[in-house]
């Protein structure tokens, strides 16, 4: 605690999110997107699952670093899928504007969310590929209304421009619970502050 | 790594030396190659009953053939009389069948017999059979360059495409996946649709029959044939690769398929609907992992050719730092712990003490892995549900990879939810190698190619040996010019299985020979020696005489054997 307190750096509080949606609407472009701003037009599907980590700064004081778990898509990996959402703190559930059939995929995802996850989940409706405009199936203002029915947050994004996909972060950020969850892991330090090892910045260590 | 009980007998490095070379060896060129040897013993001719050769020269309708498939079949104008007196040219035992590996739970497929189809057909008959089926394996410009005059040594196209494509079908004949098919859609179906009613015909008639076809010959195409009921897996292939292997690669194209879905999901998703389309199960990502191994076997890789894994070079301390860093870290959940490199060499390997790990396990691991990685960024960490086939085939394992860069880490274990301690294993074990100052050794070693002027055979232009105790195999430089590859596939093809030890020596003249010519740069000769140890392939432009690479060849062996334990990951780390 003490020495926490001392640094003059932000506190970092760890948040788990997880990417859904159907096949090939582009959740492993937003993520690495938002973890290294880059985008390939031939991107491998995911098989299995990815994960990720990315920090931001939610404010001068806070950092949040999320760990994400970027899913396949395939409808074979579906039984996979509680294991990775059932710890998350947020939800990206993804379809592409110019796929009609992976909104009512994304519908789905959201109702599964909505009973099985936890209760406070933050769940975000994601529309990709709105640089392919004049390729729309999906009109925003739908999608929009439908999002606020069920108290998502909504935004529509471009992984390969980059459009958006900042703000999606950013504001799930500024619903999760900070303080509760800061609250939480001070409560595990204090617990056994002593077992701490003084050094554990696995990001810096890794990547030599 | 899966260590085998060849060792009964053992050869010390002087033994080695007098091993006996047949002196009498016949001197195999390319045109013996081509035909089978005569077999001692009478063989049991399956029954013909269901196929008559010979008949009537109109084209064979595929719809009339899918719908009556046990009633006759007529190829035209195939197989006259005299041809038939060559009994064993229609029936000959593959000449390559046995004894591809001597470890027991590889299945051994016994000698087969083959039908290989005579024409004495216009080449220019488009109608002809076996024009018919080239045309529909083939593209339109698929001349086979074999024999085009750069030296081997220049870089050159290294795509083998239209020589060889892989079709996976399903009982009732549904096409499932075709190498250059792409995604396999109704409207793309139709283009292979002629031949799958084929191949579709003439394994159901074989089947009935109780006879174990497993190739078709025709002109210089070889159609080969696995069956893995309900599904049914086919190479053609005009390489001249043996039967044995090309079955070798369907076997690993069938066990990249069952690491995806599991043999009990492909037994049930048939059950009570012969018709089903497993394509349903399949996703994009499946196919581009089944479509990136299939263009890699296409393309030539020298581990599959051999059935062995590539190893990369380390001191004995550094693999004994390494084996003990894996099972220091180990936490019980993982069962296999792997160190590999981003072309799939290995490293180091941790494993209980009975279980190995089968090398065409490895295979499709390092596949899915590394196909995924091409689009990782640093960092990213990846976690599957692989089924293993060889290890169990009826369940999945999960595993977890991280990549360095340099080098790669799978951790492997059983249950699903266990990512998390995976995940705080791996970074153990990273923080160790970095401690241990192991981290520099590795990338230095990764990227320092094993030379031939290490080896005291200088006259030897690239080898491939293979440890059959390690299964695992070292060359000393990546083989990207197409014709090297040629040259390796017709040495491998040649080495006689049947023998324990086998020598085969090729040699291509810069002037025609035989119709075909092999380069006017230089000549090119290649020797395959076959023990129940090792196996050594050898091509070199810069020595003809067979002597001289008897010798070299020897040199080889002596110094892979003495720097074995450097070579190779010798027992791996166990626990």
């Amino acid at each position: 605690m003490s020495q926490e307190s001392s640094r003059p750096q932000p506190r970092l509080v760890q948040f788990k999110l997880v990417l859904l949606g159907e096949s090939a609407v582009g959740k492993s472009s937003i993520v690495h997107r938002f973890v290294k701003d880059s985008f390939d037009d031939y991107r491998e599907s995911t098989i299995g699952a990815a994960f990720l980590t990315q920090t931001i700064e939610l404010n001068p004081e806070i950092t949040i670093k999320f760990e994400i778990w970027d899913t396949a898509g395939q409808e074979r990996y579906k039984s996979l899928a509680p294991m990775y959402y059932r710890n998350s703190n947020a939800a990206v559930v993804v379809y592409d504007i110019t796929q009609e059939s992976s909104l009512e995929r994304a519908k789905i995802w959201i109702k599964e969310l909505q009973r099985q996850a936890s209760q406070d989940i933050v769940i975000a409706l994601v529309g990709n590929k709105a640089d392919l405009e004049e390729e729309r199936q999906v009109d925003n203002e739908h999608a929009k209304l439908l999002a606020e029915e069920e108290g998502l947050l909504f935004f529509e994004v471009s992984a390969k421009s980059g459009d958006g996909i900042k703000t999606i972060f950013q504001n799930i950020a500024e619903k999760l619970p900070v303080e509760a969850q800061l609250n939480k892991s001070q409560q595990k330090l204090a617990n056994k502050v002593n077992l701490q090892r003084p050094s554990t910045n696995n990001q810096a260590s890794c990547c030599v | 790594m899966e260590e085998d009980a060849v060792n009964n007998e053992t050869y010390s490095a002087n033994n080695l030396l007098t091993t006996e070379i047949q002196p009498n060896q016949p001197q195999r060129r390319i045109a013996s190659v081509s035909r089978p040897p005569v077999p001692t013993r009478p063989q049991k001719r399956p029954s013909l009953s269901s196929l008559t050769l010979g008949g009537l020269r109109s084209n064979i309708k595929v719809s009339e053939l899918q719908a009556q498939p046990t009633t006759e079949i007529s190829f035209q104008n195939i197989g006259k009389s005299n041809n038939f007196t060559d009994t064993n040219s229609i029936y000959a035992p593959s000449t390559q069948s046995n004894n591809f590996y001597d470890n027991s739970d590889v299945q051994t497929i016994r000698t087969n017999p083959t039908l290989t189809i005579y024409s004495d057909e216009d080449d220019g008959d488009q109608n002809s059979f076996t024009s018919r089926l080239e045309q529909i394996i083939s593209h339109p410009n698929s001349d086979l360059k074999f024999g085009a005059d750069e030296s081997f040594a220049e870089a050159e196209d290294d795509q083998l495409p239209d020589d060889k494509q892989f079709f996976i079908l399903s009982n009732a004949g549904k096409l499932i996946y075709a190498t250059s098919g792409g995604a396999m859609d109704d409207q793309n179906e139709v283009k292979y649709i002629g031949y799958v009613g084929v191949i579709q015909t003439v394994v159901n008639s074989f089947l009935l029959d109780g006879s174990e076809l497993k190739s078709i010959v025709s002109g210089s195409t070889r159609i080969t044939i696995m069956n893995q009921s309900p599904i049914i897996l086919v190479a053609v292939s005009k390489l001249k690769e043996s039967e044995q292997t090309l079955l070798n690669q369907l076997d690993l194209i069938y066990s990249f398929l069952l690491s995806t879905l599991s043999k009990p999901q492909i037994i049930r998703s048939f059950q009570n609907k012969e018709g089903f389309d497993l394509r349903k199960h399949l996703g994009r990502a499946d196919l581009s992992g089944l479509d990136a191994l299939c263009r890699e076997i296409i393309n030539f890789d020298a581990g599959v050719l051999v059935g062995a894994i590539e190893s990369v070079r380390l001191r004995k301390t550094t693999r004994e730092k390494l084996s003990q860093m894996l099972i220091n870290n180990r936490n019980k959940d993982v069962l296999y712990g792997l160190l590999v490199d981003p072309s799939g060499r290995l490293i180091s390997v941790m494993r209980p003490k009975t279980y190995t790990l089968h090398t065409t396990d490895l295979q499709v691991l390092f596949s899915l892995v590394f196909n995924q990685w091409k689009s990782f960024s640093d960092g990213e960490e990846l976690w599957l549900p692989v089924c293993l086939s060889k290890f169990n085939s009826a369940g999945f394992l999960y595993a977890f990879a991280k990549s360095l860069g340099s080098f790669a880490l799978i951790l492997i274990g059983a249950d699903k939810t266990k990512f998390f301690e995976m995940r705080e294993t791996a970074q153990k074990m990273l923080d160790d190698l970095e401690t241990k100052n192991l981290l520099n050794t590795l990338k230095d070693a990764i990227t320092r190619p094993l030379s031939t002027f290490e080896i005291p055979a200088p006259l030897v232009n690239h080898f491939i040996y293979k440890s059959k105790r390690h299964l695992q195999y070292i060359t000393p430089s990546k083989i990207e010019s197409k014709k090297l590859k040629k040259y390796y596939l017709k040495l491998y093809s040649s080495v006689d299985r049947h023998t324990r030890i086998s020598v085969s020596y090729l040699r291509w003249d810069k002037s025609a020979y035989n119709g075909e010519s092999y380069g006017v740069g230089r000549n090119i000769a290649g020797l395959g020696w076959v023990t129940p140890n090792y196996e050594l392939y050898l091509i070199t432009g810069s020595v003809m005489r067979k002597d001289m690479l008897v010798k070299s060849a020897k040199s080889i062996v002596n110094w892979c054997r003495k720097n074995e334990e450097r070579l190779f990951v010798y027992n791996g780390a166990t626990f």
